[in-house]
């Protein structure tokens, strides 16, 4: 009977402190923060970035980062979107897993539309087409005669199959009707890298990995594969307006697994933009080749269901088969 | 004179009394983590890099640098006690060290690797500090075929791993060809083999790998017996190497600090490939080839020098052009991005302190390894003494911590399972894994530049021979291929093998 009552009191109090805890305000205890690649990539880094000013304006909340690499970010972005929507797993990602996997893979283990909801857009970069600085192409009506001079001769690296360097690659293929052979590699780097090797005629490259060897005199970007020109690089032109419909995106976000109470979110999205305010953040943001973005919750989602058409518009034009 | 001058900056740099500090905290951590089995380089560096984020950049990268060659001698001490390679380097370490250590040669072999890689780490820290330049010129020119050349030489070079059956080997090497081609085919984005596994996309795990076929399998055979036929790895020799085995290391220190230096500035597989290759020429060279495989000691020095000489070049070009040459480069490129330094050409311009205090600090860090090693010897060799119902189950839990936290996923417990079952059937079949693991490593590289080198040709397969460098890089291949087929050879492999038997 002692016992009997020993332990009914254990439960009460077990019982009154669950629910003292879930009485207090999110968060009550620590948050993962997925940064579904390798420790040292640039999502990885822009989480650590924001990860201490998030803590901060969260009162002081424990933030731990969890790098779970593999499948181009989908595996991570999986866990995610299985998780409890509670709050306490959060994604910082890049757009390629969100809007471009599905249009590429058949068999991806989450639903952007129905597993996802966007906190808040972190940061945006560029995707150039850049040659050697001694190549005789200097501009991209060089490229085209070039190719319509040599058909299949020209090549161009990409960061791999189905990444937003080749959609562009194969589009402007399509739209000017000439023929430059895609030569794929295991990430941006590498291809840049063979570029400044002089192994490949020209590749496209994000803003980050071409901007160095400009600054050396290695290579030249000859245009932007963006719809707008870029701010930072007003007098490169855009492919668009030699080749219409030769675009890509590339964007960093925020979400957490759908079914997260719109509180929680108002909250993440606030400590988000308060941490995207900061000034060292934005040097440190502008020193990986990142333009910051902040945005409300609602116009990520948008972002998200405009870009996932654009994209499944780009593969099919492109000609890439879902795998 | 100005390379003095930088010198001079650079140890100005490198001994200040905090970097001093961070470059010991660096080498002792690495050496710690680098002794669990299954935890290499990569998986070391992955989890303390967040650590060094609070840190200044030049004391952020000096620790991280210590960690790298720190944790890569810490992974060759558990590949020579118990044939437990903890990456890719030191699995060529494990076929003489684990069998001199078998021998109760442990405190030799350790004293080799020691030895061999310090001599190493002072040549390539000179030779980074005065040809940064014109070695990264060479690793640029490296295009697909040069590529897919320099493989072939590796691939054929390689069945001269095998002690045993030729044809063995050579099933080994095809076994593990085919293996390497699990994952997304980067041509086509197809996966292969991956039976709708989603972690298999990327290929599977080499450390998992690893961990499975060569400690799992081992650790099951050993059970095997009963406690008193385990006995004889305790028998301890001499701890340190006598004046003659202190004469056969010379050589092959040397050869093996040339061959590594080299290949380790190559990007993409360079280094990796170091180790076999010293490996390799050393077994044609030495006068004691027919040692190699029964625990030989230039069987350990020359890999040991080659892994150490190629993992400080491969930070060239990595500080002059911003390229990483492996994925623990890549990491350090994260790192400096995250502390505000661009990796690149103008590191040096920008950052000289930086970047000969570095330099600097990797030739102190390994003076460092070596004097904090020598006197682990006895320590790590009397680990041997523990009895095996403690040593195994700390050895297994430790491979399934290691290989969990390189990409924290329980996937590559699984895999080190499957592997572990592999390799115990390896070795009651009397197959070797040495080629095995070297068909792995190269297969995905040798056909990933093969492909390349024909869409860039448009299919002409002459390019191969058209460039002068892959041209050269297959004469070297097909003049291998004639002496390792030479009837004079195979006979000697069949000596050592009916040796053996007998």
């Amino acid at each position: 009977m002692k016992a009997a009552l020993k332990l009914l009191s254990a439960a009460a109090m077990v019982w009154g402190l669950t629910g003292l805890a879930a009485a207090q305000e999110y968060p009550s205890r620590e948050i993962t923060l997925m940064a579904p690649y390798p420790p040292g990539a640039l999502t990885d880094g822009v989480a650590r970035l924001l990860q201490p000013k998030i803590a901060e304006h969260l009162g002081g909340a424990t933030i731990l980062i969890d790098n779970k690499a593999g499948a181009g970010g989908a595996l991570g972005v999986g866990q995610v979107a299985r998780a409890k929507p509670d709050g306490y797993t959060l994604v910082m990602v890049v757009n390629a897993p969100i809007v471009m996997a599905p249009s590429l893979q058949a068999s991806l283990p989450y639903d952007p539309r129905t597993d996802l909801k966007g906190i808040g857009t972190i940061a945006e970069t560029y995707l150039t087409l850049a040659v050697h600085a001694d190549s005789p192409i200097k501009s991209l009506d060089d490229v085209i005669r070039m190719a319509k001079e040599q058909p299949g001769k020209l090549t161009f690296g990409s960061a791999g199959i189905g990444s937003a360097h080749h959609i562009a690659g194969e589009v402007l293929n399509k739209n000017a009707g000439i023929q430059i052979t895609h030569i794929p590699f295991q990430g941006g780097g590498p291809a840049i890298q063979n570029l400044v090797g002089k192994q490949l005629d020209m590749s496209y490259g994000t803003l980050p990995t071409v901007h160095n060897f400009v600054e050396s005199g290695d290579l030249r970007i000859i245009a932007m594969a963006e719809s707008k020109r870029v701010a930072s690089h007003p007098d490169v032109p855009l492919i668009n307006e030699t080749v219409p419909g030769v675009e890509t995106t590339t964007w960093l976000g925020f979400f957490a697994p759908a079914g997260t109470p719109d509180d929680i979110v108002a909250k993440l999205n606030e400590a988000l933009n308060y941490g995207l305010a900061q000034p060292d953040v934005q040097e440190s943001m502008a020193r990986l080749g990142l333009v910051v973005r902040p945005s409300t919750p609602a116009e990520l989602d948008e972002l998200v269901a405009k870009d996932l058409e654009f994209w499944a518009n780009a593969v099919s034009t492109a000609g890439i088969e879902k795998q | 004179m100005e390379l003095l001058s930088n010198l001079f900056l650079g140890f100005g740099v490198a001994f200040q009394p905090i970097n001093l500090l961070y470059c010991f905290l660096g080498v002792l951590l690495g050496t710690v983590v680098g002794v669990l089995p299954g935890l290499g380089p990569l998986a070391t560096i992955a989890m303390l890099l967040p650590l060094t984020f609070g840190l200044d950049p030049t004391q952020s990268l000096i620790m991280l640098a210590g960690i790298y060659y720190g944790s890569q001698y810490g992974g060759s001490t558990t590949a020579i006690l118990v044939n437990l390679p903890g990456e890719s380097a030191s699995a060529v370490t494990t076929i003489d060290g684990y069998q001199m250590a078998r021998k109760g040669r442990a405190g030799p072999a350790l004293a080799a690797a020691a030895l061999g890689s310090f001599f190493a780490g002072t040549v390539a820290t000179i030779l980074v500090a005065v040809i940064a330049k014109p070695l990264t010129a060479i690793a640029l020119s490296f295009g697909p075929a040069e590529y897919f050349s320099l493989m072939v030489v590796g691939l054929i070079s390689s069945i001269a791993l095998a002690s045993g059956s030729l044809v063995k080997a050579l099933a080994m090497i095809c076994l593990g060809l085919l293996v390497g081609l699990t994952g997304t085919d980067i041509y086509t984005g197809a996966p292969r083999f991956t039976f709708g596994y989603f972690e298999l996309l990327d290929g599977i795990d080499f450390v998992a790998l690893a961990v499975g076929i060569y400690g799992i399998g081992e650790i099951v055979r050993n059970l095997e017996g009963s406690e008193s036929s385990r006995a004889v790895i305790a028998k301890v020799g001499s701890l340190w190497p006598s004046k003659d085995d202190l004469r056969r290391m010379l050589a092959p220190a040397v050869r093996g600090t040339a061959i590594g230096s080299i290949l380790g500035v190559l990007p993409g597989g360079g280094a990796l490939l170091s180790s076999f290759v010293a490996y390799n020429v050393e077994k044609k060279a030495s006068r004691n080839s027919a040692e190699f495989g029964h625990g030989a000691i230039e069987g350990v020095t020359a890999p040991e020098a080659a892994n150490n000489a190629g993992a400080q070049t491969s930070f060239v070009p990595m500080l002059a052009l911003g390229i990483p040459s492996n994925v623990v480069m890549a990491l350090m490129i994260g790192a400096m991005i995250m502390q505000g330094i661009v990796p690149g050409p103008n590191v040096v311009v920008n950052n000289p302190d930086l970047f000969w205090g570095l330099i600097a600090s990797m030739w102190i860090g390994n003076a460092m390894l070596v004097i904090l090693n020598l006197p682990l010897i006895g320590l790590w060799v009397s680990l041997l003494r523990v009895p095996y119902w403690i040593m195994f189950p700390a050895i297994i839990a430790f491979c399934c911590i290691g290989v969990y936290s390189v990409s924290n996923s329980a996937f590559a417990v699984y895999t080190v399972t499957v592997a572990g079952a592999i390799g115990y059937l390896l070795i009651k079949l009397d197959c070797e894994p040495a080629p095995f693991v070297l068909g792995f490593i190269l297969g995905p590289m040798l056909e990933e530049h093969l492909r390349r080198a024909m869409l860039i040709s448009g299919g002409d397969v002459s390019i191969f021979v058209t460039r002068p460098i892959s041209a050269v890089l297959l004469l070297v291949a097909l003049i291998l291929l004639i002496i390792v087929s030479r009837p004079t050879i195979a006979k000697r492999r069949d000596e050592v093998f009916v040796d053996e038997e007998g």
